[in-house]
């Protein structure tokens, strides 16, 4: 049997060896980045999940409030907001400390609770994400009792990885109604 | 067997990569969309919370002070230790622009809310807060209104009977007295003080303090003495009444005239006085703070003296027979349509 193949010239080859390189770097490169991309949403959710229930939470039972708790740590970080109730226990925010294991490495983050009167106090930040600034500030001025806090939150990437990097600040204001 | 076996040449490679690039760019375009679609989630929320703390902001300014919430645009601040409304839409986060506006609300006889025709209701304003801001240089928007009502103070719809057989006999409606005379009134009927006087008084009336009496309206009403108010007193002359005060009229408190008034003897007020409309006073006026609304149109027979504060508002008139004059400290706020006469001598740097 007699095979004739021509086959390609050096030239062509070479060409073909780069056009294939090149396709093989983007279609890794874009399958990276979706990857990427598909981890930074998921930490940026866990941030704003986060800040936006705790926010909703101060805001819900600020509402509900007799007044704000003469013991409230005003103006510095990590501050403590307490709400009174004519009916019921007092609720209490405030940050804890706690070591976590993310990998091989330690980590210490700081963690929203609530406590209802005595009762346990239940977390309201999981051990994703890291709250960075628990500031509350009395601006009832010559009015009603009324207190803003301010709320920055990122998420736990001890590695530094921009992936993994997310954090967001907001701040919510309670009006007391004293009802 | 002969094979010719002649390969891929570069064209079919070529065409091969541009597919591929094609459905690269799908997916990129695919995925970009997606970070778009998540980033506007985002400021979704941001938002959300923006309007949350809005409005809670507003509700502290009204409790405060329900008169502040007046139709207008503005911005909130914070600066000063308490929320404030500020004349201009305030920046948040270097990313939205927060426009507050405030608009009046009307009702029906029935108090239920309209949208044209009705009567402004001074218990009840419609706000809305927009939030501006730029994604990649395209604008985004969004509104959210609320009804803030003055609910623990209510002056028109949420008026108690008494404050209303009061105005009513005073010839008046909740709309035409000045909202700080309309508080005084429900103020005094909380505190069993509110009367409307409908006949002659021999000797001398007393106001006590926190007291608000309204003179009947269409009526001539004679008081044999003096009239001595409490300085947190509110006396109202109904519509087209006319009171003889055979001695002075001695009120520190609010006073108000309603159109068609008139007055013998002499008005001595250290606290507030308004004219709703034509009025005129026999004698002197010594005053603290008066104002004249618009197409008010006021007399003295004799001197008028101010010590603090003179309103003038559009088409109104006053006519002083004697002198006017007022303290060096006073000041004056006359529209440029406002016009005053005065027979005799002018003392008053304050007035043009």
């Amino acid at each position: 049997m007699i095979m004739k193949r021509p086959g390609f010239t050096l030239i062509e080859f070479i060409i073909y060896i780069g056009i294939v390189a090149a396709v093989l770097t983007a279609s890794v490169t874009i399958t990276w980045r979706l990857i990427n991309d598909q981890i930074k949403l998921a930490a940026i959710d866990a941030v704003d999940y986060a800040g936006s229930f705790v926010l909703n939470d101060m805001a819900y039972q600020g509402k509900r409030a007799a007044s704000v708790n003469a013991g409230t740590v005003f103006d510095i970080h990590p501050g403590t907001l307490i709400f009174d109730f004519p009916a019921q226990p007092d609720i209490t925010y405030d940050t804890y400390q706690k070591q976590i294991t993310v990998g091989d490495t330690m980590v210490n983050i700081s963690k929203l609770r609530r406590q209802a009167g005595t009762d346990p106090p239940e977390d309201m930040t999981s051990d994703g994400v890291n709250v960075t600034n628990f500031l509350v500030t009395d601006l009832s001025g010559s009015g009603p009792e009324t207190v803003k806090i301010n709320l920055s939150i990122e998420a736990v990437n001890p590695g530094g990885s921009r992936a993994y990097s997310a954090e967001n600040t907001w701040s919510t204001t309670v009006t007391i109604r004293g009802l | 067997m002969h094979l010719k076996q002649t390969g891929q040449n570069l064209i079919e490679v070529i065409i091969a990569l541009a597919l591929f690039l094609l459905f690269a760019a799908g997916f990129l375009t695919l995925g970009s969309r997606y970070l778009n679609t998540a980033q506007k989630s985002r400021d979704l929320r941001e938002v959300q919370l923006i309007n949350q703390e809005s409005f809670e902001a507003l509700q502290s300014v009204a409790y405060r002070d329900w008169s502040l919430i007046s139709d207008g645009t503005y911005g909130l601040d914070e600066s000063g230790s308490q929320w404030t409304l500020q004349g201009t839409p305030d920046i948040i986060e270097d990313k939205y622009t927060r426009t507050i506006l405030i608009e009046s609300v009307y009702r029906d006889d029935n108090c239920n809310i309209v949208t044209s025709g009705g009567n402004s209701d001074l218990d009840t304003k419609k706000v809305t807060v927009q939030l501006a801001w730029n994604v990649g240089g395209a604008a985004n928007s969004q509104t959210a209104s609320r009804h803030f009502t003055n609910w623990k103070n209510p002056s028109a719809c949420g008026l108690t009977e008494n404050v209303q057989e009061v105005l009513s006999c005073g010839g008046y409606t909740s709309e035409d007295l000045p909202d700080e005379i309309i508080a005084n009134l429900i103020a005094a009927d909380e505190a069993g003080l509110l009367s409307c006087l409908t006949e002659d008084v021999d000797g001398n009336l007393q106001l006590p303090a926190d007291s608000a009496l309204m003179i009947a309206g269409d009526s001539n009403i004679t008081i044999d003495g003096n009239i001595n108010a409490h300085p947190s007193s509110t006396l109202v002359l109904g519509v087209h009444t006319s009171v003889t005060v055979t001695g002075n009229l001695n009120n520190d408190g609010f006073i108000a005239f309603g159109d068609g008034t008139s007055l013998s003897g002499n008005l001595n007020n250290a606290g507030k006085v308004w004219f709703l409309g034509e009025a005129s006073v026999e004698g002197n006026g010594n005053l603290k703070q008066v104002f004249i609304l618009e197409n008010g149109d006021v007399s003295f027979g004799g001197n008028l003296d101010f010590s603090e504060q003179m309103v003038m508002e559009i088409d109104s008139a006053l006519n002083v027979q004697g002198n006017l004059s007022c303290a060096q400290t006073a000041t004056a706020a006359l529209d440029p349509t406002a016009v005053i006469t005065v027979v005799g001598d002018t003392n008053c740097d304050a007035l043009p």
